[in-house]
């Protein structure tokens, strides 16, 4: 009877370290994926087809500092197509959400991602 | 995928495609119909399929990219000029017109009626599995030009 007795501490300690105490001490709950957010954004400037995408050059305030290239990402739509062809070399305004978007076809880090609009209105920008 | 994509080369399919126009028109002699340039329109349809189809090759060799059509994932440039300004597979257009010479010699209805079976095959089979390739390998590149140009023409 001892010796049962033995047994199931044994075994009452056995399933504490192993089940409960060890579920218990995970401390780092599985933190939810934050929805994904958006710039939502109004640019002006030259719309050109380079590095095999359609971009936005935006040409900065300030003489000396950088321009501001935004790419227009898009998916298979010939009238959109033609709407571009129709703009390249010219001032457009383009407006939609501005998120990460893949450079080229291959995506191995984030140096593979760049500035877009994904989805957007486009159209020839008045003249000042 | 399925096993027939990118496995029979076009210029075996139009083989097989003008075998089966030959057979279909001798057993149904009935169908034929006399046009008296047939050999003319024959000639004719020939000779543009197979410039057609040298422009597109012509292009490929310039631009150093692969001419094989079943490796089209080693293609190393995506070529959007001359012939392929106006259609995105002159080869294979340039095969079916060799067909269309081939179905006036044989001036019969169901030869006519068979040269859709080949376009339908080339779509499913040789067009889709390469476009799948080419976007992967030219993304944004590819699917502009996908919105300007027509697949066959």
């Amino acid at each position: 009877m001892r010796q049962f007795e033995r047994v199931l501490g044994f075994l009452a300690v056995i399933v504490l370290c192993t089940g409960g105490v060890c579920q218990a001490a995970d401390p780092t709950p599985k933190a939810e994926r934050p929805a994904a957010g958006y710039f939502k954004a109004e640019v002006r400037g030259l719309l050109l087809w380079k590095d095999s995408r359609y971009r936005v050059i935006v040409p900065p305030q300030e003489r000396l500092a950088k321009e501001f290239v935004l790419d227009l990402w898009i998916s298979e739509n010939k009238s959109l197509v033609q709407q571009l062809q129709g703009l390249l070399g010219k001032q457009v305004v383009v407006s939609g959400n501005v998120v990460w978007v893949p450079k080229g076809a291959q995506v191995a880090s984030d140096a593979d991602y760049t500035l877009g609009f994904t989805q957007f209105e486009i159209k020839q920008a008045p003249k000042f | 995928m399925h096993i027939l994509e990118l496995k029979v080369p076009p210029v075996g399919v139009v083989l097989v495609m003008a075998g089966l126009m030959w057979f279909a028109s001798g057993i149904v002699p009935a169908l034929e119909f006399v046009f008296p340039a047939r050999e003319v329109f024959a000639v004719l349809f020939a000779a543009a399929g197979l410039a057609t189809s040298a422009m597109g090759i012509v292009s490929f060799v310039r631009a150093k990219t692969t001419v094989n059509p079943m490796q089209p994932d080693k293609a190393s440039s995506l070529v959007v000029s001359g012939i392929f300004a106006h259609s995105r597979n002159p080869m294979y257009l340039g095969l079916l017109l060799i067909l269309v010479g081939w179905a006036w010699y044989l001036s019969n209805v169901l030869a006519f009626l068979l040269l859709p079976g080949f376009v339908l095959y080339m779509n499913r089979f040789q067009i889709e599995p390469e476009e799948r390739a080419l976007s992967t390998l030219f993304g944004q590149a590819f699917v502009a030009y996908k919105s300007r140009v027509r697949r066959w023409i």
